[in-house]
């Protein structure tokens, strides 16, 4: 993952991190009178939502160095 | 050897010299490149961060300033909570949603088609342009107070217009079911000229080539609005709605100087109610978390429209690489 790809997954897992803490703020605060979970939960969704895309990103990664070291392989003659 | 061939044998060292040994620079090219951006952080800092940092703070905080404890302990998110089941910021969120969608249609579809006629025009395109864009340059209080007293019900102009229509007097501020759609015909009049400007400037930069092929080709008027002129105009258009539709969110001089909320809290929109919940009835906290959200929507709106209209030209620069 590029140091930019790394950054806006991270910018946009603040903000469904905020997202979520102010769904649960909203709706659920009152029936689950804790904040903490909310809290918990809020980050969590960050966190998984982060970590899909860095695991993505390296499979990328992994399937275009694949395709690559394929291609090297191919003899000269069948190019 | 000639005089000539000494003269020239010199030269060629001195230059030679010059090549290998360079001037040595007195700063860095990093150092240099960071004073030319330090001005700007500074005031980015001053102005943006530490603000913003400061109403961060104050959201986490009991901040009432009529009451003796003033600015006081931390209280967690409690303020963000009563912001969040406050009906009134619903209500005021509702009716930010509602001027926000109605100005900007309006002014972007009408914009476009008057940027479309202004193009076509051939004689007095420069003054109908500097015409055009004089709303702009007022300053949207002193311009609002001017309006005021043209929608005023008993000596303003807009009565005696829809009188000699054959319409009954209108109370065009007072009345709740029009006080709304006054303030969006006052945005659509000042606003309305930034869209014409900017997609103006984005049809004259357009390439001729494209278009005489098409004439060329037979290519009917609405073929190719529909395939060349929209498609190339897309990320001026793109621009401009995100820049009108954010400045619509942040909607307050219009109201302030137009309606101050009014009738009731008819066109109480969230920057009014802000301005009220922090400067009328000094609750910063409130007014603090209020923003703080209020800014949130923003940057997400920002961030999903620019990222699509990003993506959308990376692909097409990445088509026409291949």
């Amino acid at each position: 993952m590029s140091l930019s790809q790394a950054w806006d997954r991270m910018f946009w897992s603040v903000m469904i991190t905020i997202f979520v803490g102010l769904l649960w703020m909203k709706f659920l605060q009152e029936t689950a009178a804790c904040e903490s979970i909310g809290l918990v939960v809020a980050i969590s969704v960050g966190i998984a939502f982060f970590s899909s895309g860095w695991y993505q990103a390296n499979r990328q990664k992994k399937r275009d160095s694949q395709t690559a070291s394929d291609a090297a392989q191919i003899p000269e003659d069948l190019l | 050897m000639s005089t000539n061939s000494a003269v020239y044998q010199a030269d060629s060292d001195l230059k030679q010299t010059a090549r290998a040994a360079p001037k040595k620079q007195l700063i860095s090219d990093t150092v240099y490149s960071v004073l030319l951006i330090a001005p700007a952080l500074v005031l980015i800092l001053f102005f943006a961060l530490i603000p913003l940092g400061y109403a961060i703070n104050v959201s986490f905080r009991f901040a009432d300033l009529t009451s003796p404890r003033g600015v006081d302990n931390y209280v967690g998110l409690e303020n963000y909570h009563f912001v969040l089941n406050d009906d009134f910021f619903w209500e005021a969120a509702q009716r930010t949603l509602f001027f926000a969608v109605i100005a900007v249609a309006v002014e972007m579809i009408a914009g476009v088609a008057i940027a479309f006629l202004l193009h076509e025009m051939r004689w007095f395109k420069g003054i109908t342009r500097s015409l055009i864009i004089l709303p702009l340059a007022a300053s949207p209080v002193a311009v609002g107070l001017i309006w005021r007293n043209m929608y005023h019900p008993d000596f303003g102009v807009y009565n005696y217009l829809v009188s000699l229509l054959g319409i009954s007097e209108q109370n065009w501020l007072g009345d709740p079911d029009l006080a709304m759609y006054s303030v969006i015909i006052f945005d659509v009049w000042q606003w309305t000229p930034f869209v014409i400007l900017i997609t103006l400037a984005g049809l004259q930069a357009l390439p001729k080539e494209p278009f005489e092929a098409a004439q060329l080709d037979g290519a009917s008027t609405w073929r190719v609005l529909r395939t060349l002129t929209f498609p190339m105009l897309t990320p001026v258009l793109t621009l401009v709605f995100v820049l009108r539709t954010i400045d619509a969110i942040r909607l307050y001089d219009a109201v302030f100087s137009l309606t101050s909320g009014g009738p009731g809290t008819t066109t109480e929109v969230l920057t009014y109610y802000l301005y009220r919940t922090g400067l009328r009835f000094f609750r910063m906290d409130r007014a603090s978390a209020m923003a703080l959200l209020f800014l949130y929507v923003t940057v997400v709106f920002t961030g999903l429209v620019m990222r699509r209209f990003m993506r959308n030209i990376a692909a097409r620069t990445r088509q026409m690489a291949s």
